[in-house]
């Protein structure tokens, strides 16, 4: 690919990467499979970047292509060599710090998602994103109709979880 | 209010500390993906090329062929097995070819799936095949005049434990050479197959 492409995406892409933690921080349980998560997520994105016709939002299409990963590209890994020099603050790699209600809400939301399903992940975190019925039966690949009823028992189930 | 938007609002607002800068970003789009279709697709080569090995140390003699009367049997089975792979290789490569990320999360299940569909039907067919082509050369073998005395001084009980030792050898190596695909297939697309079956499970009803 192109030089100009490259660093296009890449200026992008640094500025989308929360996307990607997000995402990364909803599918695994632990720093060096989030890391892990990210590598294959960027891999991906990159991969598919020439085919991004911009007939979606860059954010829309990124979060598609790291779901799709997480989902079903993504083999808990065996790969624990070689990510450390690309993520020199991962130890310390946290969220920022807000005030406690905040931080304690975020807390209980990862705590609720990481007891759903991969599926229910996905269409939590694209609730939670705002995304549209349109959007989210277009990202996943089902009907409008489906994507609401799948939605409304998702939302029961992590209501069921944030408040037992 | 939806109980829920408070947390959205939450997860709206998060904010990673320490990002990662575009130096590291750039060289991590460089790195090799590890993802479960690179690993189907190695995995499946290998096992296309572990049968035409197969098919290349084993049908050696074909002396031992010649004399039964299977010499062109064994021939056209070998031949066909070749072309054969060759056109489920083509098929593979096709299929493994139209995978991307881009596509939406049901399209690229059913894609992964079908790329695993291809290689499936390729070694079931491999298997069919062996099996009958096994039974055939048995046949042959134990009616020649070889064998057919033995056979024949064997009386019915004989016979019926020599038929039912070959079709439990070749059952037993059927199931042997199943159980083995079933076995790495089954833990490298068992979480695929969960995740996809929960995604179309409202659209069955």
């Amino acid at each position: 690919m192109n030089p100009e492409l490259e660093s296009q995406f890449i200026k992008e892409l640094e500025a989308h990467q929360n996307i990607i933690h997000k995402v990364c921080k909803a599918y695994t349980n632990n720093q060096d499979d989030h890391n892990d998560l990210f590598q294959e997520i960027t891999i991906q994105l990159w991969k598919a970047y020439d085919k991004f016709r911009g007939e979606s939002k860059f954010t829309t299409w990124m979060y598609r292509v790291a779901l799709n990963t997480a989902i079903s590209l993504y083999r808990r890994s065996k790969r624990k060599i070689g990510t450390e020099e690309l993520f020199p603050n991962s130890k310390e790699l946290k969220f920022e710090e807000y005030d406690d209600t905040t931080e304690r809400q975020l807390e209980e939301l990862y705590k609720a998602i990481h007891q759903l399903s991969d599926i229910e992940k996905a269409l939590v975190l694209l609730y939670l994103e705002d995304k549209s019925y349109k959007e989210i039966s277009i990202c996943l690949g089902i009907t409008e109709v489906n994507a609401r009823v799948k939605m409304n028992r998702t939302k029961v189930k992590l209501k069921e979880l944030l408040n037992p | 209010m939806d109980s829920l938007n408070k947390y959205k609002t939450a997860w709206q607002n998060q904010n990673i500390e320490n990002q990662i800068d575009s130096k590291s970003l750039n060289k991590m789009i460089y790195k090799s993906s590890s993802s479960i279709v690179k690993w189907i697709f190695y995995v499946s080569l290998m096992e296309f090329a572990l049968i035409i090995l197969m098919n290349l140390f084993i049908k050696t003699d074909w002396d031992f062929y010649k004399r039964y009367g299977l010499y062109h049997f064994i021939l056209i089975v070998s031949v066909l097995g070749y072309l054969i792979a060759i056109l489920f290789i083509i098929l593979f490569y096709k299929n493994y070819k139209n995978i991307s990320a881009n596509l939406s999360t049901k399209e690229l299940m059913q894609r992964i799936l079908k790329t695993r569909k291809t290689v499936k039907y390729y070694v079931a067919t491999t298997i069919i095949s062996l099996m009958i082509a096994m039974f055939y050369s048995f046949w042959v073998i134990l009616h020649s005049d070889d064998y057919e005395y033995i056979m024949n001084d064997l009386g019915e009980n004989g016979h019926l434990v020599v038929w039912a030792f070959v079709i439990f050898s070749i059952l037993f190596l059927a199931a042997l050479l199943f159980g083995f695909y079933a076995l790495i297939y089954g833990l490298l697309i068992k979480r695929l197959n969960k995740n996809y079956k929960e995604l179309i499970e409202d659209t069955m009803n």
